[in-house]
């Protein structure tokens, strides 16, 4: 059995649906909705791999490369701004960040 | 000599004081309000004295006011002898009034105020009697309308004198729209506002619009002489300062009524029914005024019945066509009114505030000038002989009797009993006040002072006006030599033939006045002097009359019934129904509120959660996507 492309698309499909119920079923902790956003963004770097390779194109594969770089600034940022918000808070509670609610 | 300083130096005095009263001190105010209404008095009587001369109409053009299609009314001064007549009864009250109210008005702080109130009044009066059109006459009355309501509310702390000043106002409002809309048939009419085109146009109109217009100006009158059906606010602007009813209430607004008719004589002379209308009403008013007069406690109360009543004498004379005698009669009046109020005002401030006259008595050895004053303004105003109530209130009776207008003989004997009881009420307010045991409380009694000079010289000259002003001058208004001097004014029918009938009357009717004065007098006497038991248990026995009287003829009670009452009804109904309901439940605010809920029901989408936000994102993607699957 080769690896085709459909077994690519249906890998980045399912990490893709957990990172997406990862985010709305998570009532608990703050992080695990960041951790939740690194699985979205893998499951579309696979995604670029798979119709690189399918497509004999290497330019999927380099913006791959550009998307781990991004994904890796996007968690320190984002950390950063967790550690922040909890030494002002004093928790990561999700269902306590509702102040934006009108 | 210019002539406009008669009007505007009143003006003049008013914004000085009213503006500038504070700084240039309380000295400086009264000299510049007193000196700005002597100098126009003065003015006017050497006007009088060259009328009379010369018989000259004088028109002095100020300059144009509206000029909008056919309708082009202008500012002009027009001194005619009926126009000259009553600057010298407006300018000459004034002045003593002015004068006689540094001393009353000694302790009130607001003097300023006061006497800027009283100056633009004048100014407004003069405006009213020297215009030459509807319209400038209109704008007088209002002026005067509203310097009335000023003043009556002057002590605007006391909710009566608040109550009061409004009831002259709605009341008067009554009045001034017929006024309004009298002028705007003739204007309809003749397509012009000036006295002169109306009058010598009116003669090619139809009978119906001159009755509807007399009718309508009429009616403007009954509302500012405080005629029967509109007098109720009469007797209630007696919460004025004393000053102000002598002032307003006596001498000289309540007069105008008089004057537009007297004015308006030509358009009046072509309506029969109108003129026995006035007829009517002026003789109800005079009778029953004083009827009601016989009853009242309080001191000012029976001079504004008496003043009222006296008006309807005045227009009797209107009804019956004879002009110079109503104007005559004004002329005396205003002099010995004035001096009853004045009168009366220095016995209350010697009271110290005290006006009901069951409280007074035996104050003729306290303040005798006083005393001496009120009696010479009583004497005149009841009809004593050679005093100048004798000769106009006689001429009035005479008039009645011998005109052929329908409803003459109502009106004759109507204002015969009316002297009875005019006589009657007059020296009952004097001998209540003035003659036996004081009912004074001690502490009052021993400060009771007689007034000072600045209010006693003022009631000096007026009691002059009273005793001489009917004997010098009912030549002038009432012998047939001088009624070419009236021509341009008034009109005078052919011949004069009622000041000539007149002349004629039987000798029983030229007595009768005096004898019904007389019985007045002595009924008085007796029941207040001799048997003093009588007036209590004549109460108790006709308790019904008495109750009658004293309430008025219940016509507060009937009007607060049929108008105010139901006013309110619909004013409450409006308001909740109109304006709450329906304005604010559609308009402004319904719409507002709308906003709100909504903006309520949107705000509740936010709920803040960051996940709701991604979800909705998420979906929306989505959909966007399968649309675009499917349909792009």
């Amino acid at each position: 059995m080769t690896i085709g492309l459909s077994h690519f698309l249906i890998l980045s499909a399912c990490l893709f649906m957990t990172g997406v119920f990862g985010i709305f079923l998570n009532r608990r902790n703050l992080i695990i909705i960041l951790m939740s956003l690194e699985l979205l963004l893998l499951s579309i770097s696979i995604n670029f791999v798979g119709f690189s390779m399918f497509l004999g194109d290497i330019a999927g594969q380099i913006f791959s490369l550009f998307i781990l770089t991004v994904a890796a600034a996007e968690a320190a940022i984002g950390l950063a701004i967790l550690v922040v918000y909890f030494r002002n808070v004093g928790n990561l509670n999700v269902k306590e960040i509702n102040k934006m609610s009108g | 000599m210019n002539l406009f300083l008669i009007v505007f130096l009143p003006l003049t005095g008013a914004l000085i004081v009213g503006f500038l009263g504070k700084r240039l001190g309380l000295l400086l105010s009264h000299i510049i309000s007193c000196s700005f209404i002597v100098i126009p008095f003065l003015l006017s009587c050497y006007l009088f004295y060259v009328n009379f001369l010369s018989n000259k109409e004088i028109s002095l053009y100020l300059f144009d006011w509206i000029q909008s299609g056919s309708l082009s009314s202008s500012w002009t001064l027009y001194f005619d002898t009926l126009t000259s007549v009553m600057l010298v009864v407006v300018t000459s009250v004034s002045a003593l009034v002015h004068i006689y109210s540094i001393g009353y008005m000694k302790k009130d702080p607001y003097q300023y105020r006061f006497f800027s109130y009283l100056s633009f009044f004048t100014f407004a009066m003069l405006m009213l009697v020297t215009s030459n059109n509807f319209l400038q006459l209109f704008f007088g009355w209002e002026g005067v309308g509203l310097a009335s309501y000023l003043l009556i509310g002057f002590w605007y702390e006391k909710p009566s004198a608040n109550s009061a000043a409004m009831k002259a106002f709605v009341v008067n409002r009554v009045g001034d729209f017929g006024l309004m809309l009298g002028i705007a048939t003739l204007y309809f009419a003749t397509g012009s506002v000036n006295f002169e085109e109306v009058f010598s146009l009116s003669k090619d109109l139809d009978n119906t619009i001159i009755n509807l217009s007399c009718l309508l100006l009429f009616i403007g009158a009954m509302g500012k002489s405080a005629q029967l059906f509109l007098h109720t606010w009469l007797p209630d602007a007696m919460e004025a300062p004393t000053p102000v009813s002598a002032l307003i209430h006596a001498a000289t607004m309540v007069t105008a009524g008089v004057f537009l008719i007297a004015r308006c004589s030509p358009l009046f002379e072509q309506s029969e029914i109108i003129s026995s209308l006035i007829i009517f009403i002026g003789a109800s008013t005079a009778f029953f005024a004083a009827s009601v007069g016989l009853v009242q406690n309080d001191i000012k109360r029976i001079i504004a019945y008496s003043t009222c009543s006296q008006l309807g004498y005045m227009f009797v004379a209107l009804g019956v066509g004879a002009y110079q005698i109503a104007i005559f009669h004004l002329f005396t009046h205003a002099f010995f009114k004035a001096l009853l109020f004045l009168g009366s005002g220095s016995v209350i401030h010697a009271l110290s505030g005290e006006q009901d006259i069951r409280k007074m008595g035996g104050l003729a050895k306290l303040i005798p000038f006083t005393w001496l004053f009120m009696i010479i303004g009583t004497l005149a105003l009841t009809g004593a002989p050679f005093l100048s109530g004798y000769y106009s209130k006689d001429g009035i009776i005479e008039a009645a009797y011998s005109s052929h207008s329908s409803g003459h003989l109502y009106a004759f004997y109507l204002l015969v009993f009316s002297v009875f009881l005019t006589s009657f009420y007059s020296w009952r307010l004097i001998l209540l006040t003035f003659h036996g045991t004081t009912k004074t409380p001690n502490e009052v009694l021993t400060k009771v002072h007689e007034s000072p000079l600045t209010m006693t010289v003022p009631l000096f000259f007026l009691s002059l006006g009273a005793i001489f002003s009917g004997f010098l001058f009912a030549d002038l208004f009432m012998s047939l030599d001088f009624q070419s001097l009236w021509a341009s004014s008034l009109y005078l029918g052919t011949n004069s033939e009622i000041i000539d009938s007149i002349h004629h009357s039987p000798s029983w009717v030229k007595t009768l006045p005096l004898v019904m004065m007389l019985a007045g007098l002595s009924l008085a006497m007796l029941m207040y002097v001799f048997f003093k038991s009588l007036p209590e248990s004549l109460s108790k026995r006709f308790s019904f009359f008495y109750n009658f009287l004293l309430n008025k003829w219940y016509f507060d009670e009937i009007y607060d019934f049929l108008f105010v009452k139901s006013a309110r009804k619909i004013g409450n109904f409006l308001s909740v129904v109109f304006d709450k309901g329906i304005i604010d439940g559609f308009g402004p605010d319904g719409i507002s509120l709308r906003v709100q809920q909504l903006a309520k029901y949107a705000s509740r989408l936010q709920t803040g959660f960051i996940y709701h936000y991604a979800l909705a994102m998420l979906f929306g993607l989505t959909a966007f996507i399968f649309l675009f699957v499917i349909f792009g």
